[in-house]
């Protein structure tokens, strides 16, 4: 009897934790995968009840995927809900998910505020701490993926939120260097910094003021 | 988007280090925010604290309006124009 009355109190807190509105900060366009259109979507907040539901569990079941596959994923072991309760309502702190029009969680983004730069003595950076593309767009992971480029909407948005805070659009992450990742960082003007202890194969990057601005200017947010 | 510009890959995993904080930074401890403008307000006061001069992390006297003319003051003070979506 204890027992049920406990599960049923368990369901009802989640029923709860998942009727929180969903936090809207911005609309956005991402890219659809199978016809190159753009389309729109929303930067929402990421609360803990949605990482959960709409993350953690959700994201890793997918159908005809190898459990191997999904075990050599960089990420497959994050606990979004956990992160988000770390740092969910902290000021300087931001965890952001896309939102697409089928209302699943296409991509999600930990990143802080109160970072130095490692490039620019003196100057603050907004530092991204982890990005994740939602499995079902990864194109080495599954056949048809729904949207693509959705990390890079992402990372844009961090630089957008750095220009929006003060901090000249600077971002820096620290990111494995395979050759696709190389191609576009180098691309859109990060610059290898390396001043942090050297561990697990990870590489510091930066992306600097200028480049930043350009960034923007291309994109035709700043004139 | 190009080709160059697509990026589906994996951020991070690493907490930021100690030694790259900014020290100068404190986190606000006023009210949690109402709006985003609220929320930005609160962040460029905490990030800047040697070009905002208004100290005062509660805003909840303060109606939307004056809120957003500001945040408009702060981002004169620092230089920054108002992206194109802003």
């Amino acid at each position: 009897m204890r027992k049920s009355l406990r599960n049923l109190g368990s369901k009802l807190l989640t029923l709860f934790q998942r009727k929180k509105p969903v936090e809207l900060i911005k609309d956005i366009q991402i890219l659809r995968a199978n016809d190159n259109q753009t389309v729109g979507a929303k930067i929402i907040r990421l609360n803990a009840a949605d990482s959960r539901e709409r993350i953690d569990k959700t994201w890793w079941n997918l159908l005809n995927v190898d459990p191997q596959d999904i075990y050599d994923e960089g990420d497959s072991h994050w606990n979004w809900e956990n992160l988000v309760k770390d740092y969910g309502n902290l000021i300087l702190h931001e965890c952001v998910a896309i939102l697409s029009k089928e209302n699943y969680l296409e991509g999600s983004m930990i990143y802080h505020f109160n970072a130095k730069s490692k490039l620019e003595l003196g100057k603050g950076s907004v530092y991204v701490e982890r990005v994740s593309s939602a499995p079902r767009n990864r194109n080495w992971l599954v056949n048809n993926p729904l949207y693509k480029g959705v990390g890079t909407v992402l990372l844009y948005w961090a630089v957008k939120e750095s220009y929006n805070s003060g901090l000249g659009g600077r971002v820096s992450l620290e990111s494995l260097p395979t050759p696709s990742t190389v191609k576009f960082y180098k691309n859109k003007g990060f610059v290898r910094t390396n001043l942090t202890q050297p561990s697990n194969d990870l590489v510091d990057y930066e992306l600097p003021g200028i480049a930043a601005l350009d960034w923007l200017k291309k994109e035709g947010d700043l004139s | 988007m190009k080709n160059n510009d697509i990026f589906d890959g994996i951020i991070g995993g690493r907490k930021l280090s100690k030694s790259f904080i900014r020290e100068d930074v404190i986190e606000p401890n006023g009210s949690e925010p109402t709006s985003e403008t609220h929320r930005r307000i609160s962040r460029l006061i905490a990030l800047h604290p040697e070009l905002v001069k208004f100290r005062n992390n509660n805003l909840d006297g303060l109606n939307e309006q004056t809120k957003e003319a500001l945040l408009e003051d702060m981002y004169e003070a620092l230089g920054v124009t108002p992206l194109r979506d802003e």
